[in-house]
C-alpha cells in the first residue's frame, strides 16, 4: 500500500492550523524571536555620557519632557538619546529605543520603531522627525495608525 | 476538529482585525503631521478602513478638527478607490470626502460613482452630496444610468431621494455643447437640453430636438414627453414646422 495513504488527515490538520496560528502571531507582532542578536545584549553594558537624562523642552503650545535611560553626546549640539527614550507631554506620548536630539534647533529624529500616542490617535511607524518646535511631525517607512473615536 | 477550526478562525481575526468604532490606516511611506494647519499627509499606498468606509489611494490629505482621530475632510489621489457602508462605490484620480457633510468630489478622466441602482461616470467631475440629495456632473461626456434610463450630457445636475433603499432621481437638468442623449426603453430622445421632473412625470426636450421611437423619428425645437405612458408631444417654435420621419422597411 502507498505510504501516503496511511498518513493521518487530522494530523495533518492539526499541523496546517498550527503553523497557520504560530505564522499570525509572527505577523501580527511584528517581531520574529529567531532575529534577536547578542547586540541587544552587549547594549546593556553601553556606558552613556549622562545616565537617566530627564529634560524639558518647550513646544508649540506646552511643554515636553524627554527622557531615556541614557544619553552620548555626539556633536555640538546634537545628543543621542538612547533606550526607553519618552517624549511626553499633556497632549501626546512618543516612544522610541534611540533619538537624536538637536539642542540648538529643538529638533529630532529616529530611525528606529516609533510608537505615538494621543487622545483617540496611536501610531506606529518605523522612525520619525519633529521640527518647526513640534508643529510638524514626520512618521518614517510603514506606518499605521488607529483612531478611535 | 471542526471547533478547534472555528477558534483558530477566530481569533485570527481578533488578532489582526479592526475593531468596531476603530479607524485603521496603513501607509508604505509614512505619515507627516502639520498641527498648525491642521492636517496629515499619508503617503504611498494608503489603505484607510473605518465602520463608515473603505478609501485606497496614492496620497491622502486627512484634516482634522481638534486631534488627529477627529478626521473632518479627507483629500486623496493616484488610484482611488472608495466604498461606503452604504455600498456605494467611487473611483477616480481624485477623491474629496467631506466626512462631516457627507459631500463627496470625484475628479479624473474616468471618474466613477456607483450607488448600486444609480451610475454616475464622467471624464472630468462628480459631485454628490448625500446629506441633501444632490448630485452633479461636469465633462466633455457625463453618464447617468438609472434602472430604466441612460442620460449622456456635458452638464448632468439634478436631484435624488432614497425610497425603500432605492434610490430614485426626483429631478434632472441635462445640457451639452452638442447633443445631450436620453434612452428609455422605448425611446431615444436628443436635445440641446433636457429636464426630467419626477413629480410630474415629465421629461421636457429643448433645442435641436429630436425624438426616436422604434421607425418613427421626429424632429423640433421642443418636445414633452409623459414618463409614464411614454407619449409624446414635438413643436417647432421657430420654422412652425414639426418634421416626422417614418421608415417602413423593417415592416
Amino acid at each position: 500500500m502507498n505510504n501516503l495513504l496511511l498518513i493521518n488527515k487530522k494530523l495533518i490538520l492539526i499541523i496546517f492550523f498550527i503553523i497557520s496560528l504560530v505564522v499570525i502571531i509572527f505577523f501580527t507582532l511584528g517581531q520574529n524571536p529567531f532575529n534577536k542578536s547578542s547586540l541587544n545584549i552587549t547594549k546593556e553594558e553601553y556606558s552613556f555620557d549622562i545616565k537617566n537624562p530627564n529634560f524639558t523642552i518647550n513646544g508649540r503650545d506646552e511643554e515636553i519632557s524627554i527622557k531615556a535611560k541614557g544619553a552620548s553626546f555626539i556633536g555640538t549640539n546634537e545628543i543621542l538619546l538612547e533606550k526607553n527614550v519618552i517624549f511626553k507631554s499633556n497632549t501626546f506620548t512618543l516612544k522610541s529605543p534611540q533619538v537624536y536630539f538637536n539642542q540648538k534647533n529643538q529638533t529630532a529624529y529616529s530611525k528606529k520603531n516609533t510608537t505615538f500616542i494621543s487622545k483617540g490617535t496611536t501610531i506606529n511607524a518605523k522612525g520619525f522627525e519633529i521640527t518647526n518646535n513640534g508643529d510638524n511631525i514626520n512618521f518614517k517607512g510603514k506606518t499605521k495608525v488607529v483612531l478611535i473615536k | 476538529m471542526k471547533k478547534i477550526f472555528f477558534l483558530i478562525i477566530f481569533l485570527s481575526f481578533s488578532v489582526i482585525g479592526r475593531e468596531e468604532g476603530q479607524t485603521e490606516i496603513t501607509t508604505e511611506e509614512g505619515i507627516e503631521v502639520f498641527q498648525k494647519e491642521k492636517y496629515y499627509l499619508l503617503k504611498k499606498n494608503v489603505l484607510i478602513e473605518s465602520d463608515e468606509f473603505i478609501l485606497s489611494a496614492d496620497l491622502v490629505k486627512a484634516f482634522f478638527e481638534k486631534d488627529l482621530y477627529d478626521i473632518q475632510k479627507i483629500e486623496s489621489e493616484g488610484n482611488v478607490n472608495f466604498t461606503s457602508s452604504k455600498g456605494y462605490k467611487g473611483s477616480g484620480e481624485k477623491l474629496e470626502f467631506s466626512i462631516k457633510n457627507n459631500l463627496m468630489n470625484i475628479s479624473g478622466n474616468n471618474a466613477l460613482l456607483n450607488m448600486e441602482n444609480l451610475i454616475m461616470k464622467s471624464d472630468n467631475y462628480i459631485m454628490i452630496d448625500d446629506s441633501n440629495g444632490k448630485f452633479k456632473l461636469e465633462g466633455n461626456i457625463s453618464e447617468l444610468t438609472t434602472d430604466n434610463m441612460n442620460i449622456v450630457g456635458s452638464y448632468i445636475d439634478g436631484s435624488y431621494q432614497e425610497i425603500s433603499g432605492v434610490n430614485e432621481i426626483n429631478n434632472l437638468i441635462v445640457k451639452s455643447d452638442k447633443i445631450t442623449e436620453i434612452t428609455s426603453d422605448t425611446l431615444k430622445m436628443f436635445s440641446s437640453k433636457a429636464v426630467y421632473s419626477k413629480k410630474d412625470n415629465i421629461i421636457e426636450l429643448f433645442d435641436n430636438v429630436k425624438v426616436i421611437r422604434n421607425n418613427e423619428v421626429i424632429i423640433g425645437d421642443y418636445a414633452k414627453i409623459n414618463t409614464l405612458d411614454e407619449s409624446y408631444k414635438v413643436t417647432s417654435n421657430k420654422s412652425k414646422k414639426v418634421k416626422v420621419l417614418i421608415d417602413s422597411t423593417d415592416e
